[in-house]
């Protein structure tokens, strides 16, 4: 009884393995190359901002157009990552269902709205630490103060002032928009990486519990191969006891 | 596991992918060529810019291929026993595969850019001597700096040369470049996509040959 429930498990476990590394794949194909809507939504990012900030007339202008790309590429990175949850969340939850009733095998639970946050609040300190935070920065009003060139042109008029700053923090711009989208691409897949890394830690751990369960078959094999040799004696035992009261009897009857 | 069909027709997708891809890099790098923007810095962004965009484009493509070569084999092992599927598990195509495409011995690598025309134009303005500024040196100040300069150039121009002429010479020059360097992209672009395809092709072998093995 015991050792068929531990077959049925072992055969749970397998199935389980097969069928996340096809969930695994299946988050490759949703979510990474030309068809996944992250990218899409990452090229239609670069092409509207692009052509906003070359065509920006004046610094008012400009500065909203990078407040606006600094709101939406926060909305394209929640709503990618929430997706990203959202289907593992999904996926896992059908398959658990299925080997539960199948073969009784349960699998934890992952938290993915909790991974989700601690992703998105990492991506959010890596934006205002490095390069990502940099990159946007330098929009900052303050930030212009700082510009050699605003020194370099002090003695000529506001105008040209203007259009000289208008031109240096568009070069900047047109560089580093492309710049932030590979690091934002690169941080989605990292996360996307560390959430699969989840699903593969959750396989080792049930991989694990298998294993001790093997073991308990081993032991239980053991144990009743003990049985069996105890038994045994306990015949042998039982037939050498007959055999000598006969023998007593004999002697008796002498 | 895959058959030479279903093969064809991934190298035939990911081929209209590729032609979409170089599409999409040149009316980017054009859409810069065409702003009024300093021409030093177009010059020098352009060279570095177009091939770091295909370098990018070149894994966002490996991807594109593995999904397609990826979904296949699903499709295939489908209805197949665990122990058929078990084997796919454990042999842990993609990951392989992918290393094996980006290792440096076989990674997709852009040739370098080059903008010769414009080297050339550029050394033969610097040769200019100060005083011979009047014919040339209008086109050598806007390409120094942006289109939009060309308005506040005319006063002091038109003293020098005398008429607007000279503005027209300069417009026409940098029209003249800007046409020069878009066939640049253009030729880039055509050397860089053989390229890629050979890669990407090899890409398929290598996952054929990879699956036969299972």
């Amino acid at each position: 009884m015991f050792e068929e429930e531990v077959k049925q498990r072992i055969d749970g476990y397998k199935r389980l393995q097969t069928e996340a590394y096809f969930i695994l794949e299946e988050a490759e194909i949703n979510f990474k190359g030309l068809n996944s809507p992250f990218e899409r939504a990452l090229q239609e990012f670069k092409s509207k901002y692009q052509e906003l900030i070359v065509n920006s007339r004046n610094l008012k202008e400009l500065r909203k157009h990078y407040r606006d790309a600094e709101d939406e590429l926060d909305e394209i990175i929640g709503k990618s990552l929430s997706i990203i949850s959202g289907f593992f969340q999904e996926k896992l939850k059908v398959l658990g269902e299925s080997l539960n009733k199948d073969y009784k095998l349960t699998i934890p639970k992952i938290d993915f709205t909790i991974l989700e946050e601690s992703t998105k609040k990492k991506l959010k300190e890596k934006e205002e630490k490095d390069a990502l935070g940099r990159a946007w920065s330098f929009l900052l009003p303050w930030r212009w103060l700082k510009l050699k060139e605003l020194f370099k042109f002090k003695k000529e008029s506001a105008s040209t002032l203007e259009k000289k700053l208008m031109q240096e923090l568009k070069r900047r711009a047109i560089t580093q928009i492309s710049n932030v989208l590979d690091k934002i691409r690169d941080e989605i897949f990292k996360a996307l990486d560390y959430y699969k890394g989840q699903v593969k830690l959750m396989l080792k751990e049930k991989e694990s519990q298998i294993e001790r369960l093997r073991l308990e078959i081993r032991t239980a094999e053991a144990l009743e191969l003990e049985i069996l040799q105890t038994e045994k004696k306990l015949t042998m035992i039982q037939r050498e006891k007959e055999r000598l009261n006969r023998f007593l009897e004999n002697l008796n009857v002498v | 596991m895959l058959s030479k069909e279903k093969l064809e027709e991934i190298e035939r997708k990911i081929l209209q992918d590729l032609d979409y891809q170089l599409a999409v890099v040149k009316s980017e790098v054009n859409f810069f060529i065409d702003k009024d923007l300093n021409l030093y810095f177009l010059r020098e962004f352009i060279k570095s810019y177009t091939p770091k965009l295909l370098k990018k484009n070149a894994e966002v493509l490996l991807d594109t291929l593995l999904n397609y070569l990826m979904s296949a084999l699903s499709e295939v092992i489908r209805d197949k026993d665990i122990s058929v599927k078990q084997n796919v598990v454990q042999a842990n195509i993609r990951e392989r595969i992918k290393a094996w495409a980006l290792n440096k011995n076989n990674a997709f690598n852009p040739t370098k850019f080059m903008l010769k025309e414009d080297e050339e134009i550029l050394e033969r303005l610097k040769e200019v001597a100060p005083g011979l500024l009047v014919a040339i040196g209008g086109a050598a100040t806007a390409v120094i700096v942006s289109d939009n300069i060309l308005t506040k150039l005319v006063p002091g121009l038109s003293t020098l040369a005398g008429s607007a002429y000279v503005i027209k010479q300069v417009r026409e020059r940098v029209q003249r470049l800007k046409r020069i360097w878009k066939k640049n992209v253009d030729n880039y672009l055509d050397i860089n996509k053989k390229l890629l395809h050979s890669w990407l092709k090899s890409v398929i072998e290598k996952f054929h040959k990879e699956i036969s093995n299972l």
